[in-house]
């Protein structure tokens, strides 16, 4: 990742994996497991850092596993392997001390903020709660706290919001209102899935900004999950694609989407509307739009049934990060002979400068 | 059916809304959800409509066909279809018989949900067989089973999940099933309302191709309603901007993204981040869409617009056109760029 290092990342994320076991049918063999639960692999082997004062945003499509990241980062899931780490020390305790200070800590907004309050309490009582968690006391102390809350979150004059239900609000506040139940609780650490997916074109901006303004602010160490390229590359320092459960590539949010590496980026960067762009969504596609199965996939590229530039070693290994210089990797067989197997199949070495993975449908050398 | 997509000129109205008003709802309680709205959609066009939750772009696709429930009601207005050989009549007025052929055979519609558009304990070949039973009793069985395939292989559906149900296809499958399914009589009109909204955008891309290489080939007209203005400028003809139940600006996509007019369609545009150029902070609109059971008096949009003025309060702006553009605004006129 670019940028100042810190010498302890806010939260760090080694080799993290999270299986799920499915049900044995027809259609999940067992692959040479006989006897084995299948398992889906919907976390494999993901690893990344979040500083404080800067936001990483996590894309891909549905089904790609970003929300079980999300999940496994504030504890909701356990991890099947691979650590979390909290300014260096381990989490994953299941109960007790250590994980409540780890909750607050690591707190989530989710996508929908139709669901994520409670629709029976005000919005008074349900960023009472974690004032009084966090720094006890009782709730009608927190007058003054709750009005600063809001404040941070713009709804303002607080008054006017504080003893409305959920119901009440549009959308947007509900959203904001969500972001300061979350900020209620001091955390080090922002997991936002999808905040704005919800919500009205007109107001998703707002909502960006604040996040943006929050995270400065604060110095808050942010992980924005969406599917949204084009608003990953405007609220992230940096940026890492996620495909079919593994990062595919990462680094500076201007390197991966101007001078994108890996084709399923690139395919993401071509499908995402762009009024600037006109006229090219509908140019001919040369990948197909379907996920793999990822009920015990076997060792391969995971995008290489729909990459145009499929080549056989894709089908037999699993391509090795690659460092494409300042930050930039990817996790590609078109790229460097870090890879080895490229080398060793004749592949042709692409160059990691900007002429080579320029972001222009096709500028990638098809390989034969 | 015409090979290519014919001009888009004034004499080749397929489909005219003119005033039309639905309210939800009776008396004071009633909500407007949509206010005198005029639209106009000429053969082979493909014409979109943009609006936020609660603008009332839904409900102008199912009042235009009929197909609007209690508690709304047509209050106002007319919807009139101009046949390719036979005198234009008023939708609004057919009866059960003449609405049953017009729907389908005429127009059709493509909804979001694809899941809850098809049956889950049929197979697909059935729904799409179904519609040729009702609508086409002379085929015969074997003559369906065929057009069946046709429809599959048009959307790009390989022919063997003919026969599976629903839940064996993915989202984009099931939405594409849908195209295939309001494509069945060859309509001059399809309307599609959000049909890509809930899908990822890979998906959505090849879907919206597939379309528009059948729109070109097929030459129907679409209506195409989205909250997502970027796509419209990719896709449309014609671009109409709804805002609290009215057409606050309708022009061509060209003109929309080069120098939209009212100060809504400015403020949408300014909202989406873009992949290309520099990287700029984007201030995007201010306040929030309006409650439609308390929409401000005057322009619906005088409170979070940069231009209003104590007229906007009082005076609701008519829509005004001129060379195919049109726009509601005190400020704006079709006419010149900037008026005050």
């Amino acid at each position: 990742m670019t940028g100042e290092p810190t010498p302890v990342p806010t939260l760090e994320v080694r080799g993290l994996v999270k299986y799920f076991p499915v049900a044995r049918t027809r259609t999940a063999r067992g692959r040479g497991r006989v006897g084995a639960r299948p398992l889906l692999h919907a976390v494999d082997h993901v690893s990344f850092q979040l500083d404080a004062g800067r936001t990483v945003a996590l894309v891909g499509e549905s089904g790609c596993g970003k929300s079980t990241v999300a999940r496994l980062l504030v504890q909701l899931l356990r991890a099947t392997s691979g650590e979390i780490l909290l300014d260096g020390k381990k989490g994953g305790r299941r109960s007790g001390r250590a994980r409540r200070a780890w909750m607050r800590s690591v707190q989530m907004i989710f996508q929908d903020p139709f669901a994520s309050l409670n629709p029976v309490h005000t919005v008074r009582y349900q960023l009472t709660r974690p004032l009084v968690n966090r720094h006890g006391g009782h709730g009608a102390s927190k007058g003054a706290q709750l009005d600063a809350l809001l404040a941070t979150v713009q709804l303002t004059p607080a008054k006017q919001f504080l003893d409305k239900f959920p119901h009440e609000l549009s959308g947007g506040q509900r959203q904001r209102v969500a972001i300061a139940r979350a900020l209620a609780a001091e955390p080090r650490v922002l997991v936002a899935d999808e905040p704005v997916s919800m919500l009205d074109v007109s107001i998703r901006l707002g909502v960006l900004n604040l996040l943006a303004g929050l995270k400065e602010e604060q110095r808050l160490a942010m992980l924005y999950i969406t599917h949204d390229i084009a608003s990953a590359r405007y609220s992230a320092d940096d940026i890492l694609v996620m495909y079919a459960g593994e990062l595919v590539e990462g680094g500076s949010a201007e390197e991966v989407t101007q001078r994108s590496a890996h084709p399923y980026t690139r395919l993401l960067i071509d499908s995402a509307p762009d009024p600037a762009h006109r006229g090219r969504l509908l140019e001919g596609m040369d990948s197909t739009a379907e996920l793999p199965d990822l009920v015990d996939p076997p060792v391969r590229c995971r995008f290489a049934a729909r990459c145009p530039h499929a080549m056989d070693v894709c089908r037999a290994q699993s391509p090795v990060r690659i460092e494409l210089g300042e930050g930039h990797w990817v996790r590609c067989f078109l790229y460097g002979e870090g890879g080895g197997a490229a080398d060793a199949t004749g592949t042709r070495r692409a160059e990691s400068d900007g002429e080579v993975h320029a972001p222009v449908p096709g500028g990638l050398r098809t390989s034969r | 059916m015409n090979a290519a997509r014919p001009p888009a000129t004034p004499g080749d109205v397929v489909l005219e809304v003119r005033d039309l008003s639905v309210d939800y709802g009776m008396d004071r309680a009633a909500v407007h959800a949509l206010d005198g709205v005029d639209l106009t959609l000429h053969r082979g066009e493909l014409l979109g409509i943009a609006g936020e939750s609660g603008s009332g772009k839904s409900t102008l696709a199912v009042a235009a066909t009929r197909l609007l429930r209690a508690p709304g009601r047509i209050i106002s207005g007319s919807v009139t279809y101009h046949p390719r050989d036979s005198p234009p009549f008023d939708v609004l007025s057919l009866g059960d018989g003449a609405l049953r052929r017009w729907r389908w055979e005429q127009v059709s519609i493509v909804f979001q949900a694809a899941m809850n558009s098809l049956n889950p304990v049929t197979r697909i070949v059935a729904q799409l067989t179904d519609v040729l039973e009702v609508h086409r009793p002379e085929m015969s069985k074997a003559d369906r089973l065929q057009r069946a395939h046709e429809l599959v292989a048009l959307v790009g559906i390989p022919d063997r999940l003919l026969f599976a149900f629903p839940h064996q296809l993915s989202g984009g499958m099931r939405q594409r099933i849908m195209i295939a399914m309001a494509l069945a009589l060859g309509p001059e009109i399809v309307i599609m309302d959000e049909p890509t909204t809930a899908l990822d955008v890979v998906v959505q891309r090849e879907i919206l191709t597939r379309m528009s290489a059948l729109r070109a080939e097929l030459g129907f007209s679409v209506v195409f309603i989205t909250h997502d203005l970027s796509l419209l400028l990719e896709l449309s003809d014609t671009i109409a901007v709804m805002y609290a139940g009215k057409v606050v600006e309708q022009a061509p996509a060209d003109d929309i993204y080069r120098a939209p007019l009212h100060p809504y369609t400015e403020g949408l545009l300014g909202s989406f981040p873009s992949l290309v150029g520099p990287r700029v902070e984007l201030v995007g609109l201010a306040g929030s869409p309006p409650d439609l059971r308390r929409v401000p008096p005057g322009c619906a949009y005088h409170e979070r617009c940069p231009l209003a003025q104590e007229v906007c309060q009082r005076e609701i702006p008519p829509l005004e056109s001129a060379d195919r553009r049109s726009v509601a605004c005190h400020f704006r006129s079709p006419r010149r760029e900037v008026v005050a």
